[in-house]
């Protein structure tokens, strides 16, 4: 485990528990299970697993979308976890996210820039004039064409939106935002694109981040920490290049071993050694 | 990340698929007619007493049933009153009735609709339950009990017909809002810090105004009805004065004598009951459309080859062969083209990698070569052969459909028709090859066919539904379906881009050991970089239609010559240290 240095987290969760009620005689179902983490200002922190690993909850848990069951989520010091959604309010300048499906995290019936306005309008109290203003730097920042405000969202391309998802995000001037599969919909030039930008405003605005993905290879250049989650609970938790190059936990060490590289060569040197590792596992089970 | 140079961003140029639904619905002819009728009747009733110079209510009795004349329009009654201008006196009557009955509807319907829809847990629950209860109580006893009590005039009975009549709405409005507060651009804009009102009336309402125009034309139509119902029964407007409904009630007395008199009060009833509906109508189709893309117009393939034909079949060694193989598209006005001249060949138990981005054409490659694709597609090929079959002509292309080549999907689950058992649907494509097969004989290759796909317990799968099956399992289920007509090529789309990254593994290692027990070709078609080194022995590079690279796969990702297959490995993040 590794631990924050002397600078406040912005963001700690500690013992996070989260059941989905299980209805009628059955018992509440547990998908995050005791889950605790930090994150300091301008970190990047990945959080992997598969499939029903509960990544995504911890996400929407922090969001308040999703209820906690249990645990305590403070950011920058305050408590959030149990607020509604009015009380909420005043953190969501500071706490952004993106989401997987660009298609749709835009509203189809708003203009590109009333989507963007918006926020800055209900946020930073912005006149329209000057929200208009700030609307234009940032199509320019995400690089976006100039004139894009006044189409609306099935005028772009995947990568086009989470370019305006972004641009969004930022524009109220976060200081963490949860990203939550933000690339995987794209395709693979796209996403380079995105993680690019999204490199760049991290080091222009010293942005924090929660990564959520299931790609792992993404993360060992993209995240400074990583989490791997597996049913609801953390396997492992440590910096993304250790972690990936070599990892402690079976689990984690199956799942790198399955992660393809786009490398022949070294790709058949990977899988002969994961059918060893499995083989090895198999005899050990029998 | 930060050593990539060029990175390309594919930009398409999609029609506005959700251009507004008002733009859409008054593009409709028939939606403007019946707006113009229904405008140019409410014109002409508020402005009665400047179309019509005769007072409706004085009786002229040397003109008593009169058919229509240069003075009397529409004829006159029974008692000498001119039809016409009872007919826009007492349009007034009938339309502030709908008029009251429309906006109680909407305001209430609308309001309990997106306060049970939009929070959810017990006042959803209490309004649902309210709702059902009213809707199954008959409104016209309720509104004649209304009657009885206020006694006369059009607004207690109408305003309690909304009411009663508004539980349709609201539950429609309940339905959508559900639907909408999942949508993620409601969860952004809740993330945004937006208050409840702002989301309900910015992000919410505005999608729903086609849903809820259909429920107000289809109710105006209703609320006419019975306000038209209730004037034929002298409830509520009292004679003399004039309305629609006791219009025809008036000429029901003397229809024998003088059956003119029907025709103008029915007529405008039904005409406006249908413009009401028609309208609806084409709301309903105007909002339909503005969630789904217009289909594009259908033509029929051409197969004719655009060359010689000369070759016989596919030359040598090849199992198929490809020569100048062109898809487009027609739409609308235009035809796109999607693939551009591409050339391919696949030997025997090969494994050839199609790799492209978004929008490459690398999927409708796949369907065309076994004619799956949409009937406004245009293929065209100079030469197409799988084995001797002539992969331009439909009819044998049935013939090797599953037999010669097979195909899996990337979605496992939507392949697998879920009210029927795994080992109903096996069952199913085994007899489909062979027809013969008893019984046994099916259940028997079934529980093989799960066997060679590596599946444990073939005969307890065989019983399950395929929602009782992991989506690693389900993939296995519909390559072992595929396998059924012994097949010598797969066309494998996307194959494991829905699956987690170790079943991925699991499952690209069971192509590769069927490729091996078979001799089975495979084209896989690929986002992934990743992917194609672990299984393909040589890969297709497409990007806009055209195959830009080809080559071995070792030679291919150590010395990629064009600049695209560079910039594309350049992109692919890569687990191993080093290689970005």
């Amino acid at each position: 485990m590794k631990e924050t240095k002397t600078v406040a987290p912005i963001l700690e969760v500690k013992d996070l528990i989260v059941e989905y009620p299980g209805g009628f005689g059955k018992p509440a179902k547990r998908v995050i299970d005791g889950v605790s983490f930090n994150i300091a200002p301008g970190e990047t922190l990945a959080l992997v697993g598969e499939s029903g690993s509960g990544k995504s909850t911890i996400g929407n848990t922090i969001l308040g979308l999703t209820k906690a069951t249990g645990g305590q989520i403070n950011f920058e010091g305050a408590d959030i976890t149990y607020l509604n959604l009015k009380n909420r309010r005043k953190f969501a300048a500071d706490l952004q996210a993106i989401f997987q499906n660009p298609y749709g995290s835009l509203n189809p019936g708003l203009k590109i820039k009333d989507i963007l306005t918006e926020p800055l309008q209900v946020q930073r109290k912005l006149s329209s004039q000057e929200a208009g203003r700030i609307v234009t730097e940032l199509l320019q920042r995400v690089g976006m064409p100039a004139n894009s405000g006044d189409r609306y969202p099935s005028h772009f391309s995947g990568g086009q939106r989470q370019r305006i998802a972004i641009a969004r995000a930022v524009s109220v001037k976060p200081k963490l935002i949860i990203c939550d599969e933000a690339t995987s919909a794209l395709d693979v030039s796209t996403q380079a694109a995105v993680l690019e930008l999204l490199a760049e405003l991290k080091r222009d605005f010293n942005l924090a981040m929660l990564f959520i993905t299931h790609h792992l290879a993404i993360v060992r250049n993209f995240a400074d920490n990583v989490i791997v989650l597996n049913k609801g609970q953390i396997v492992e938790y440590g910096p993304a290049k250790q972690v990936c190059d070599n990892p402690q936990d079976l689990y984690t060490q199956l799942l790198v071993a399955a992660v393809p590289v786009p490398d022949p060569l070294a790709q058949a040197q990977r899988r002969k050694e994961r059918h060893e590792k499995l083989l090895v596992l198999a005899k050990g089970t029998a | 990340m930060s050593t990539i140079e060029t990175t390309t961003e594919i930009v398409r140029e999609e029609r506005p698929r959700t251009q507004h639904f008002m733009g859409r619905l008054l593009r409709k002819p028939v939606a403007l007619v019946a707006i113009g009728y229904l405008v140019l009747i409410i014109v002409l009733c508020l402005g009665a007493p400047i179309v019509s110079k005769y007072d409706p209510l004085v009786q002229d009795l040397y003109t008593i049933q009169s058919l229509p004349t240069g003075d009397h329009w529409l004829g006159t009654d029974a008692l000498g009153r001119d039809v016409v201008s009872r007919l826009l006196y007492g349009g007034l009557v009938s339309l502030y009735g709908v008029g009251l009955a429309l906006v109680v509807f909407a305001v209430v319907g609308i309001s309990i609709g997106l306060l049970a829809g939009y929070t959810g847990g017990l006042v959803d629950r209490i309004i649902s339950t309210t709702i059902e209860i009213v809707l199954s109580i008959p409104h016209l006893v309720i509104i004649l009990a209304v009657l009885a009590i206020f006694g006369t005039g059009m607004t207690a009975p109408m305003i309690t017909l909304g009411i009663l009549a508004c539980g349709g709405l609201a539950r429609i409005v309940r339905a959508n809002t559900v639907a909408a507060r999942e949508e993620l651009y409601v969860g952004a804009a809740k993330v945004s810090g937006l208050g409840s009102g702002r989301i309900i009336f910015r992000h919410i309402l505005p999608n729903l105004t086609g849903p809820i125009i259909v429920q107000l034309s289809l109710f105006a139509g209703n609320a006419l009805a019975t306000q038209a119902g209730l004037a034929f029964l002298s409830l509520g407007v009292q004679p003399p004065d004039p309305s629609w409904g006791g219009m025809v009630g008036e000429a029901s007395q003397v229809i024998l004598q003088f059956p003119w008199l029907l025709v103008p009060s029915g007529g405008i009833i039904a005409l406006t009951m249908i413009a009401f509906g028609l309208l609806g109508d084409a709301a309903r189709e105007a909002s339909f459309e503005t969630h789904q893309r217009s289909a594009g117009i259908a033509v029929r393939h051409k197969i004719a080859p655009a060359g010689d034909g000369s070759a016989a079949s596919s030359s040598g060694e090849d199992i198929l062969s490809v020569d100048g193989l062109n898809i487009s598209f027609q739409e609308a006005k235009e035809i796109k083209e999607i693939v551009k001249d591409i050339s391919f060949a696949i030997r025997p138990g090969e494994i050839v990698g199609l790799v492209g981005e978004s929008g490459s054409g690398k999927t409708v490659t796949g369907l065309a070569l076994l004619d799956l694709l949409p009937a406004n597609a245009l293929v065209t090929a100079k030469a197409s052969w799988f084995k001797n079959v002539n992969l331009q002509n439909p009819a044998e292309i049935k013939k090797i459909r599953g037999k010669g080549i097979a195909m899996i999907w990337q979605e496992p689950m939507v392949s697998l028709d879920p009210v029927f058992t795994v080992g109903s649907q096996l069952g199913e494509v085994i007899k489909l090859h062979n027809r013969q097969l008893s019984k046994a004989q099916v259940r028997q290759r079934a529980v093989e066919l799960l066997k060679s796909v590596k599946i444990k317990e073939p005969e307890k799968v065989l019983k399950q539904f395929p929602h009782q099956l992991s989506g690693g399992m389900a993939q296995r289920v519909v390559i072992a379906q595929a396998l059924a007509g012994d097949p010598e090529l797969l066309i494998a789309d996307e194959p494991t881009t829905a699956l987690d990254v170790t079943v991925q593994a699991d499952i690209l290692d069971l192509l590769r050991d069927i490729r091996r027990e078979r001799n089975m070709a495979i084209l896989l078609i690929t986002h992934d970089f990743g992917v194609v080194a672990d299984l393909c022995d040589s890969v297709l590079v497409m990007r806009y239609g055209q195959i830009v690279e080809r080559g071995e796969v070792v030679k291919l990702f150590t010395m990629p010559q064009h600049d695209y297959t560079r910039s594309l490995l350049a992109a692919t993040p890569s687990l191993v240290k080093g290689t970005l």
